[in-house]
């Protein structure tokens, strides 16, 4: 009696749980034109964000280790203050708080108005704050080129700049490799917020569509799936590439 | 004090009138009060699910495994964001009212038997870091020597045995600057609780900016991004301190930035 009960229950759960996916399914094709601009702007948002913040975290990571402290401090205060506030708070000040500047006039721009639309604040907000993450990333790689190398580059006649340039950063990237995969993956995630600014990426879209058809389970799976689309291989692909890096450098 | 305090702020650009007032200083520590509570209480029920998580995904039974690796990387690939729409609007969409009837469930809903705001939050929260704490933790469990623990199985110690006595309570002290940085992230992912409704730091700021009468946006969230700050530094602070004693620098050493061990080799 007991097993009766058991095994009508677990069909019936199986059953409830094939008929989801079948809605999940249902839902995005019900509402295709919304789904994929939402998905493109995501996409769109991380990767233009990523770009930016790997070249401007570069930046930071070798003022960050120069030889000049001024240099030193600033960039140390901007990688503290934007890994320790949270990225909505940055967000809401690029979209709401920056208009307030005084405005002024720039020769040969016009009038600086310090207005962002909701792609740019988010573009913005991504940016700085993902900088300051792949800046430590790439710092990391970049106190862990042998100092060694270093000599031998100075010695060799090649000035700081050079030696910067030419012998450490591509050792340093090569270790931060994983670690700016893993950062990507994180970005894909945190780009779900600039959707409290206004942009109809991913997951303001499937919200759109959960607040006209009521079914929120079924719209906010849907999105969770696409996410997880993006998410999962990035993350397969740091840790595989940690191992790999790990190893040769052995 | 309070002259010598309204003489700064008169001498700052930008306007600074509602800072002067104690009452909005109240207004804001009450909300950091309410954000401290939560991450607190969604760290400690993390560490909790988290290393339970990272037992089952090393246990030998193939479904546990199974299962807590979905768990696992589920949660932790997904946005938070989206984790909490789910709970917040997918909970609201279930009655719940029978929480009313068992002794602090009717904290967990509103009266109608619908998932409170805060709770909705630490919920998401929880979901979230449970599956980056399990993987923190399943690190340090790794981390320990294997001999460790199959001595405990020598000795006639089941698995779960050797991992309560033995292997977590390792791992724990091993990971944990991992575990604070951990709640470092929380810490500042509360803040969007503001946008399913909870009255924490960044919402009454905006209730403060967005009155007509002040309009101070810019002054604003510097104070309250200040009052994020404060926290989270002096607890990047402690975990940079953790992660310098003798028992996490091997642990440390070998998952850091890999490429760290040729500090050695390349250059002797």
């Amino acid at each position: 009696m007991m097993l009766v009960f058991f095994v009508s229950g677990l069909l019936d759960w199986i059953v409830g749980l094939a008929q989801f996916a079948r809605d999940v399914v249902q839902i995005i094709q019900d509402n295709p034109s919304q789904f994929r601009d939402g998905y493109w702007l995501t996409i769109e948002l991380t990767v233009l964000s990523m770009v930016f913040a790997t070249l401007f975290g570069g930046i930071v990571a070798l003022l960050r280790t120069s030889d000049f402290w001024l240099l030193r401090f600033f960039s140390g205060l901007y990688v503290e203050a934007f890994r320790n506030t949270p990225l909505l708070l940055q967000l809401y000040f690029f979209f709401f708080a920056l208009p307030k500047f005084p405005r002024f006039d720039l020769p040969l721009y016009g009038e600086v108005t310090w207005l962002l639309s909701p792609f740019e604040a988010g573009l913005l907000g991504l940016t700085l704050y993902t900088g300051a993450y792949t800046s430590e990333a790439l710092r990391s790689g970049l106190i862990s080129v042998d100092k060694g190398q270093n000599e031998a580059a100075r010695s060799l006649g090649l000035n700081y700049v050079q030696t910067r340039l030419y012998v450490i950063v591509p050792q340093a990237v090569r270790i931060a490799i994983p670690l700016l995969t893993s950062i990507f993956s994180a970005l894909f995630r945190n780009s779900a917020l600039v959707s409290v600014i206004g942009v109809t990426e991913l997951l303001q879209a499937a919200d759109n569509i959960q607040q006209r058809n009521f079914l929120t389970f079924e719209a906010f799976t849907a999105a969770g799936i696409l996410y997880l689309a993006l998410t999962l291989p990035l993350a397969w692909a740091s840790a595989r590439l940690e191992h790999r890096v790990g190893r040769s450098s052995r | 004090m309070t002259d010598l305090w309204v003489a700064f702020l008169d001498h700052l650009p930008g306007n600074w009138e509602v800072f002067k007032q104690w009452v909005y200083w109240e207004f804001l520590l009450k909300a950091l009060w309410l954000v401290t509570k939560m991450a607190a209480i969604a760290i400690v029920l993390s560490i909790v699910i988290g290393t339970a998580m990272a037992v089952a995904r090393l246990a030998p039974v193939r479904a546990v495994r199974w299962l807590a690796t979905t768990y696992v990387e589920g949660f932790r690939a997904t946005p938070l964001l989206l984790l909490l729409f789910f709970v917040f609007f997918g909970g609201g969409r279930i009655d719940m009212s029978w929480l009313l009837n068992i002794p602090f469930g009717d904290n967990l809903v509103d009266d109608a038997g619908r998932i409170d705001r805060f709770w909705a939050a630490v919920v998401a929260l929880t979901l979230y870091n449970s599956a980056v704490v399990a993987e923190i933790m399943r690190a340090g469990i790794l981390s320990i020597s294997k001999g460790v623990i199959e001595a405990g199985r020598a000795l006639g110690l089941t698995y779960l045995q050797t991992m309560r006595e033995i292997a977590v309570p390792m791992a724990l002290r091993r990971m944990a600057p991992g575990l604070v940085s951990q709640l470092i992230t929380l810490f500042k992912d509360t803040s969007l609780a503001s946008i399913i409704g909870v009255f924490e730091l960044i919402r009454r700021g905006r209730l403060i900016y967005e009155n007509p009468a002040n309009g101070n946006a810019i002054e604003v969230l510097l104070v309250v991004g200040l009052m994020y700050f404060i926290p989270c530094y002096l607890l990047s602070l402690v975990a940079a301190r953790l992660a310098e004693g003798p028992e996490t620098r091997a642990v440390m050493d070998a998952t850091r930035a890999p490429g760290a061990e040729t500090k050695v080799g390349v250059g002797a």
